[in-house]
């Protein structure tokens, strides 16, 4: 499976923040999430892929090729949904499509409008008619309509009901199915990435933590919940983020088996994603 | 970059319909008594020619320009887009305004070759002189935040607007009442005047896009 997108040590700086090193990479027909808690450095890192920031360093490569923001060509094949419509308010649904239409030279008029059916949203609808979660519907559909091989997502479910966040997430199933197309989602809603997500990323405070397969993540994981005497025998890999509670700890642990082989009486429960990102955040890092 | 014209245009059709009414309703008026019609001219050119400023606030509160450059659109497309709508808002406007008035006054018979051929080299002016302007607003909201478009259009539009139509009405009475015993010194600057204007007009506007273009490249969207 060839990358669709690849990021290498992408870097940018701010007064009060700063993004660095930020690698990973997306195949065909894999959904990648990016999790960090607010300010973790999601959208920047999604901005700086897009080339909507000046990247201070740091390559991204579409399909094997540097991605910038005058690749005309490579940006017919990417769309991108932000957290909320970037139309004003006074246009309709048919509006925004025919502004579409007028830019991509691939877009497809028929599978626009049979979308829209499908979720139920009418041509004359003003956009600030629409609610939070047609919003959203509008931005996908406007993103899928011109087939891209990769759609980038961010924060595209905050603020949106189960039953809106269910569908979306079917969606997002069927356009990788085939292994020509990729996903790229930025959340802090991990229960989507749990459902969905092939491989996450985790940011926090401007560095990666870790971009692992989330079954190796969710099935070799665990946390140990230990007491002082089982935390000071742990030995340093065995560690990845740990945190002191009143009469515990909370470690997070990379492969659960072999700590339960190698202390038999340890306590270690699957872990959840919302658990591995606040071990990291709130907790301490190594041993 | 049809798509972001075709963008903007809905945007401004949706917030400048009235300024499109009370346009057109001017240049009927002027068509009345087309002898001083010319003199509304500069004014609502002026005001049809800040909806291009007023794009730029709505794209800044729905975060357009961040969206359009994740289409296949280059930043130079988008600086491109904001010089062309300018410049079809203008010759459209200028076109209509002396479309209409010569219509109006045809069909109220108050018609006159020379006071049509006044509000023509009017035109020809004011038609150069709101291109400069609107290019140097232009420039100036690809540089400042969309905060400062009213006060950017204040300092760019109306002072100097107000300016030009007080010397202008002084100007343009002078030579409409001696046009016949014209000086031939005085008519003499009319088409230096005639020729300046436009290469000026150019070669300023020409210079505020190149510059629109670099500050726009190294802007971060944030």
């Amino acid at each position: 499976m060839q990358n669709i997108l690849e990021v290498r040590d992408l870097g940018r700086s701010y007064v009060n923040f700063r993004l660095e090193h930020i690698s990973f990479s997306i195949a065909g027909g894999t959904i990648m999430g990016l999790v960090g808690e607010n300010g973790a450095g999601k959208s920047t890192t999604i901005r700086g892929i897009l080339g909507l920031i000046r990247r201070e360093c740091g390559e991204v490569l579409f399909c094997g090729e540097p991605l910038n923001t005058d690749s005309v060509a490579m940006k017919e094949q990417i769309g991108v949904v932000f957290d909320s419509l970037c139309f004003s308010p006074e246009l309709t649904v048919e509006k925004a499509g025919k502004i579409c239409r007028s830019i991509y030279s691939n877009w497809d008029e028929a599978y626009f409008q049979e979308l829209l059916q499908q979720f139920s949203l009418l041509p004359k609808q003003k956009v600030k008619e629409l609610s939070r979660g047609m919003s959203m519907k509008l931005s996908l559909v406007l993103a899928f309509a011109h087939h891209p091989k990769l759609l980038i997502l961010d924060e595209p479910t905050s603020g949106l009901d189960p039953v809106v966040r269910d569908d979306l997430l079917d969606l997002f199933l069927e356009f990788v199915q085939d292994e020509e197309h990729a996903i790229l989602i930025s959340t802090h809603i991990t229960s989507d990435l749990e459902k969905v997500a092939d491989y996450v990323t985790f940011l926090h405070a401007g560095k990666l933590l870790l971009s692992k397969p989330k079954d190796e993540l969710l099935w070799q994981y665990g946390i140990l919940r230990c007491g002082e005497a089982l935390f000071q025998k742990l030995k340093s890999p065995e560690v990845l983020a740990w945190r002191k509670k009143d009469y515990s700890y909370d470690v997070l642990v990379p492969d659960r088996e072999a700590i339960l082989r190698k202390y038999p009486e340890a306590v270690i429960d699957q872990v959840t994603m919302d658990e591995i990102l606040l071990l990291y955040v709130k907790g301490v890092q190594g041993k | 970059m049809k798509g972001l014209l075709l963008k903007d245009f809905y945007t401004i059709w949706k917030g400048g319909r009235i300024f499109l009414i009370l346009y057109v309703f001017m240049a009927a008026v002027s068509g009345v008594n087309i002898q001083s019609g010319w003199s509304y001219m500069g004014f609502w050119l002026v005001m049809m020619d800040s909806q291009t400023s007023s794009t730029f606030s709505y794209d800044h509160s729905c975060n357009w320009n961040r969206f359009a450059l994740t289409m296949p659109v280059t930043r130079k497309d988008v600086v491109r887009s904001k010089f062309l709508l300018q410049l079809l808002i203008v010759c459209g406007s200028t076109l209509a305004y002396l479309v209409l008035a010569a219509l109006v006054s045809l069909v109220l018979r108050t018609f006159e070759v020379k006071a049509f051929c006044n509000m023509l080299f009017a035109a020809w002016l004011v038609f150069w002189v709101v291109l400069l302007m609107g290019s140097v607003s232009t420039l100036l909201l690809f540089r400042f935040p969309p905060e400062y478009a009213r006060l950017i259009s204040i300092l760019i539009y109306v002072i100097p607007a107000c300016a030009f139509m007080g010397a202008g009405s002084v100007f343009m009475q002078e030579m409409t009442d001696n046009l016949a015993t014209l000086p031939a010194e005085f008519s003499a600057m009319l088409l230096p005047a005639a020729i300046a204007m436009p290469v000026l007009s150019l070669v300023v506007s020409g210079l505020c896009y190149v510059f629109s273009c670099r500050i726009f490249q190294k802007k971060d969207l944030a």
